[in-house]
């Protein structure tokens, strides 16, 4: 209360959030880890887990500084039956973004999905 | 006022949480009073806390008293009155009770304790307090009153302290056997145990501070000791009672005391309660952490434990209490004698504690699993509270005893002093030791087994633990710092919050997968990776099918009967009338010459069998058959073209034997048909006597006719006016003249070919007086007999030659040519040939026989006519001429001389005699008979000029018309004079005159000839009559005529001899 604080709303141009980047993280990763990879059910979790991890550590790296990022990883089971994911983000829809990318083996199915969304906190720069 | 706020939401949102159980609702209305308290500012509410609520709860319970039990407050404090009423209201009830009936005032309560253990309590506690006051004033009375009273009073007053710090601590204990009751009374004693350590330690702090004064220290000895003494004020209380029970009669006494006493002690036990809150708060605060920790671990032994320690303590307790006693005794060593009943006394009744206490305790363990989770909350906002008021409260607190420790300390005796000092030393190794045991959780079972003192101690610190515990700092400051960091955030958030404008991104879809269909499915199973999908045929599908009916052949055939054409039957498919037509081709021909042959004996057959009948009837009916005949057989010569006709000629074919020609002469009577100018010439078979096979015609009157050797196919015929004629009879009878006469259709053949149209010079001039077949020489004897019925070799006769001769002695010769090809337009070169026809004339070469006639004889007789032609049958070369001179010349075709030159009667001279008939022998052919117009008849042999035999009168005069000689036997001949005479000549018999001479006037016969057949099988023979009629009469010979006989040859032979 003393003294308003200023922030810093946006980030710089230069590090906004890059779909087409992220994209192609998420891409190298699903594909280097989940190629020719059955689907196990156990292993399922710490997988995903990790598969999560490391995309975010990657992401990380990629220099969107302002930014906070959630990985989301659900990897399934083909067996026939239909599914359907969505997402929806509440958001700001000026620097907030998403990058999702979707691998399908023979009978693993993979939805990357990381909202990259800046919320306040990855804006705020001092009080 | 951040915090503040983070509190009250907490606490709503606990209040949520909260169960409404029956059992909860003391917490509940605990920290609904919280709630109440915490809204307040925390300098309002300590002020309220210290003044308001005091008062009011004073006055709240004085108005409770005399009201029983309505008050304003109440009202107002709604949670807080649940739960004091709940306490008080047994001890209102007990307390009216006790003014009514204190007798039952006792079992109500045990029975009670169990349930409400607090309010049980409370009642006991307030029962000890009178009972105090009671047994002090039974002490007093019964000992030296003034004494007493001046020591009573003192020690009133120090026991009233005393009272009150034990109140103020059992309260505490109160609550905390509450909270026991409640549920974590394991984890509670140990919390409250590191409650009274910390706080012990607290104010062994403040101590430092407040060592001049002696208060505090005091009360705070007080209150340890008072933490023991309520334990020994109850059991005294129970003795009390007991003892009240039996000395009844002091209650007046009592009664003006008790009112005193409570009011003090609800003073005192606000007052206590607020500071017990307030402590309880900040320990809690503190110890949160740790505690809850310690809980988790203790959880699964805490209920034994528990049990220990309830022992244990009450073990303690009944220490503390003898240890007080002890204690006492020193002190006040008169009142312990007197007291010594009592203590006997107290024993048992302090047995019984123990038990009551087990008890309650094991009831509240049920329960405690579940308001754990509860109390959980409960101690944190406790925690919260504590962190508002701590600070200030604490200072306050120390303020507002300070007054009340100033009153107190007057009081307090030297004698006490001392007593309090022990007490200190002994919370203060407590106290260090409990700091050193705080991390030892459990109690060993060695310490049981400790030395008595070491053991109380032991016991007091575990006393000392379950009601104290260390605050963990540590949490709450990270509580705090979060807390901080959320408000931060919260702040942050709202102020950023109106610079961002947050929307919902599109909904973005991450993965569709459909459900995959069946058919994908099995592809996916079936259709790739590690199975393979094999495709097996058996054969079931490919069934054969048979169909049992068998399709119906159509084909469309035709028939006809009689057939017209060339097939009796056929089909309009050409291939099929190609075949029938080879077939027919084929079939006609057999089957024609098959029919040809079978119908002729068929015809035959009928015509016998016709003949035969009518012959039978004949014989019967008739009786003029002549007398050498065996039978007749009539031709049926009733013919509307045969009508009027005389019968000039009949002919016999001299190879078929049953094939006649008759040939009828034209007729001067007029009749419907244009044949009339015509000579009509009918072809007979003699087996078929009822019709003509074949009816030729020619304009001209027919002198002579002759058929053709072999096979009687040609009719050869000269005419009197020169010309010679040419019937094929193998002619159709499509390609002529057709009549219908009657009813039958009759085809009248025209000449295949006449020599009319002939240049002159080849043809003859005059008439043609006989046509003759020109024999082919077949040396040696008779020709084979012809087969009956027509056969193949019908053009096996064709090759011959035919001459003629007519009146004027011109001798022509004919080649008869067979043309291979019939041309039906006519020929333009043979004028003579009909068209169609395939058979002409050639002249050869001609011959002039009168010439040779001696001019002499010539002069005598007149112009020689030559009027027969005769060829020797073994010699075709050598021909014998009748002529009209009576003499017969004979000739060879090639000019060669040939004895004798003429063949003359016996007489000497020439006379005009016509020679009329001349006939060879087919036995014998040198033999030759000649008939004379004169009627003589005269037998030559061909060597001879002379004639073997002649009869002069054979025929009485009567020219002869026709001489044959029979076909069976040669020593016959049949003679037919021109008047219808027939004489039957049989040389064997007689050779001078004939041996039948039949005359048959009624019906003239013109013409006679012989027929017959020497055959093995069949023989006939037989005469044809031609009669003026028109009529042909068959007549067979009588068997007589027929059979030759053996001697005929030789009465020839020597005939032949005796003339020469």
């Amino acid at each position: 209360m003393e003294g308003s604080d200023t922030y810093l709303i946006r980030p710089n141009p230069q590090n906004k959030f890059k779909p087409a980047i992220v994209k192609e993280c998420i891409r190298e990763i699903v594909r280097e880890r989940l190629s020719g990879k059955r689907y196990e059910p156990e292993e399922v979790p710490e997988l995903s887990r990790s598969l999560a991890e490391s995309i975010k550590d990657r992401v990380k790296n990629a220099g969107f500084d302002k930014y906070k990022l959630v990985v989301q990883v659900v990897i399934g089971e083909q067996r026939g039956e239909g599914v359907k994911m969505s997402s929806k983000c509440f958001w700001d829809a000026d620097t907030d973004n998403h990058a999702e990318d979707l691998f399908i083996n023979v009978c693993t199915f993979c939805s990357v999905h990381s909202d990259y969304s800046g919320g306040e906190g990855a804006k705020f720069k001092s009080i | 006022m951040s915090l503040f706020c983070a509190f009250e939401r907490l606490q709503k949102i606990k209040t949520r949480m909260r169960t409404c159980t029956a059992k909860s609702e003391h917490r509940k209305s605990f920290i609904q009073k919280l709630t109440k308290e915490d809204t307040w500012r925390p300098a309002d509410l300590t002020r309220h806390i210290r003044e308001g609520d005091d008062f009011d709860r004073r006055r709240d319970d004085n108005e409770r008293r005399h009201r029983g039990g309505e008050s304003v407050e109440r009202r107002r404090r709604d949670p807080e009155k649940v739960s004091r009423q709940e306490r008080d209201k047994p001890r209102e009830i007990s307390r009216e009770k006790r003014h009514e009936d204190e007798k039952y005032r006792y079992p109500d309560r045990r029975k009670e304790g169990s349930r409400d253990r607090r309010g049980d309590k409370d009642q006991e506690r307030q029962d000890d307090k009178e009972k105090k006051r009671e047994r002090d004033k039974l002490v007093a009375g019964k000992r030296n009153e003034d004494d007493y009273k001046r020591r009573d009073r003192a020690d009133k007053q120090e026991k009233e302290k005393d009272r009150e710090r034990d109140r103020d601590k059992e309260k505490d204990r109160a609550r905390d056997k509450e909270r026991h009751n409640e549920g974590h009374r394991d984890k509670r004693g140990e919390e409250r145990e590191k409650e009274r350590r910390s706080e012990e330690q607290d104010k062994e702090h403040r101590r430092g501070e407040r060592v001049r004064m002696e208060k505090p220290e005091r009360e705070k000895r007080d209150r340890h000791l008072g933490r023991e003494r309520p334990k020994d004020e109850y059991r005294d209380q129970r003795k009390d009672k007991e003892r009240r029970e039996r000395h009844g009669d002091k209650k007046d006494v009592e009664v003006k005391d008790e009112r005193e006493r409570i009011e003090e002690k609800r003073r005192h036990k606000e007052e206590r309660e607020r500071r017990h809150r307030e402590r309880e708060h900040k320990d809690e605060k503190r110890k949160h952490d740790s505690e809850s920790r310690e809980n988790r671990d203790l959880k699964g032994t805490g209920e034994e434990v528990r049990r220990h320690r309830g022992d244990r303590e009450r073990a303690e307790r009944d220490k503390h209490k003898e240890r007080r006693k002890r204690e006492e005794d020193e002190e006040e060593e008169p009142r312990r004698n007197l007291l010594t009943d009592g203590a006997s006394s107290k024993k048992p009744a302090s047995d019984k504690s123990p038990k009551q206490d087990t008890k309650t305790e094991v009831a509240t363990d049920e329960v405690s699993a579940d308001q754990e989770y509860e109390d959980d909350f409960e101690e944190y906002e406790e925690d919260f509270e504590e962190m508002d008021d701590s600070a200030s409260e604490r200072e306050d607190e120390g303020e507002q005893r300070h007054p009340e420790e100033g009153e107190e300390r007057e009081e307090l005796s030297a004698q006490r002093r001392k007593e309090i000092e022990a007490i200190q030393r002994a919370m203060d190794e407590e106290n260090e030791r409990v700091g050193t045991a705080q991390s030892r959780q459990t109690v060993s079972a060695e310490e049981e087994e400790t030395p008595k003192w070491s053991r109380e101690k032991n016991l007091k610190k575990e006393g000392g633990s379950q009601r104290g515990k260390f605050i963990d700092f540590v949490a709450a400051k990270q509580r705090e710092v979060s807390k901080q960091v959320s408000t931060k955030q919260k702040k942050r958030s709202a102020e950023l919050l109106r610079l961002i404008d947050l929307d919902f991104s599109m909904t973005v879809s991450l993965l569709d997968l459909p459900a995959v269909n069946e058919y994908d499915m099995y592809i996916r199973t079936f259709g790739t990776a590690n199975t393979k999908q094999a495709y097996v045929q058996c054969n079931e599908d490919n069934a054969d099918r048979d169909i049992q009916t068998e399709e119906i052949e159509v084909c469309e055939k035709w028939t006809q009967h009689p057939p017209e054409h060339k097939g009796a039957c056929g089909d309009p498919n050409l291939s099929h009338e190609a075949r029938n037509h080879g077939e027919m081709s084929f079939d006609s021909q057999r089957l024609t010459a098959f029919l040809r042959s079978a119908s002729q004996v068929m015809v035959i057959l009928l015509e016998e069998d016709r003949a035969e009948r009518k012959s039978l009837r004949k014989l019967s009916s008739q009786t003029d058959t002549p007398s050498f005949s065996d039978g007749s057989l009539q031709l049926n010569t009733n013919l509307s073209f045969l009508y009027g006709r005389r019968i000039s000629l009949v002919h016999f074919s001299p190879v078929q034997r049953h094939t006649v020609m008759s040939v009828h002469s034209a007729t001067t009577k007029p009749s419907a048909l244009r044949l009339d100018s015509c000579t009509v010439i009918c072809i007979w078979n003699i087996w078929e006597p009822s019709r003509p096979q074949k009816v030729l015609v020619y304009e001209s009157e027919v002198q002579c006719c002759c058929f053709s050797p072999g096979k009687a196919i040609l009719v050869f015929a000269g005419t009197s006016v020169g010309s010679v004629a040419v019937w094929d009879l193998r002619e159709h009878a499509g390609g002529h003249h057709r009549l219908t006469i009657g009813e039958e259709e009759w085809a009248f053949r025209q000449p295949t070919f006449s020599t009319d149209a002939l240049m002159a010079g080849s043809a003859h001039i005059s008439s043609v007086t006989s046509v003759e077949v020109v024999p082919s020489t077949a040396p040696g004897g008779l020709r084979p007999e012809a087969p009956l019925l027509a056969s193949e070799d019908e053009s096996s006769g064709l090759s011959f030659q035919l001459a003629s001769l007519d009146e004027m002695g011109v001798l022509n010769f004919w080649v008869v040519v067979e043309l291979p090809k019939a041309n039906e337009a006519g020929s333009p070169t043979d004028l003579g040939l009909r068209p169609g026809g395939k058979v002409k004339l050639l002249h050869s070469s001609r011959l002039l026989t009168a010439d040779r006639v001696s001019p002499r004889d010539a002069a005598e007789t007149g112009p020689l006519q030559t009027l027969l032609l005769r060829f020797l049958p073994t010699d075709s070369n050598h021909f014998f001429i009748g002529t009209n001179m009576g003499l017969v010349n004979h000739e060879t075709s090639h000019g060669l001389k040939a004895p004798p030159k003429l063949y003359r009667c016996q007489e000497a001279g020439v006379r005009p005699i016509n020679v009329t008939s001349m006939h060879f022998s087919p036995f014998r052919q040198q033999l030759f008979l000649v008939g004379c117009g004169d009627g003589s008849i005269r037998l030559h042999q061909v060597s001879s000029e002379h004639p073997v035999a002649e009869w002069k009168n054979g025929t009485a005069g009567e020219p002869v018309v026709s001489l044959r000689w029979t076909r069976t036997r040669p020593a016959v001949f049949c003679v037919l004079d021109a008047a219808s005479t027939l004489h039957v000549w049989d040389l064997l018999k007689n050779d001078a005159e004939p041996v039948v001479t039949e005359r048959m006037d009624s019906d003239r016969v013109t013409a006679m000839t012989v027929f017959g057949d020497s055959g093995q099988q069949n023989m006939y023979s037989g005469i044809a009559l031609a009669h003026e009629s028109g009529k042909i009469e068959m007549q067979y010979f009588s068997r007589h005529f027929t059979v030759p006989i053996k001697a005929e040859e030789e009465k020839l032979e020597s005939m032949m001899a005796e003339a020469f």
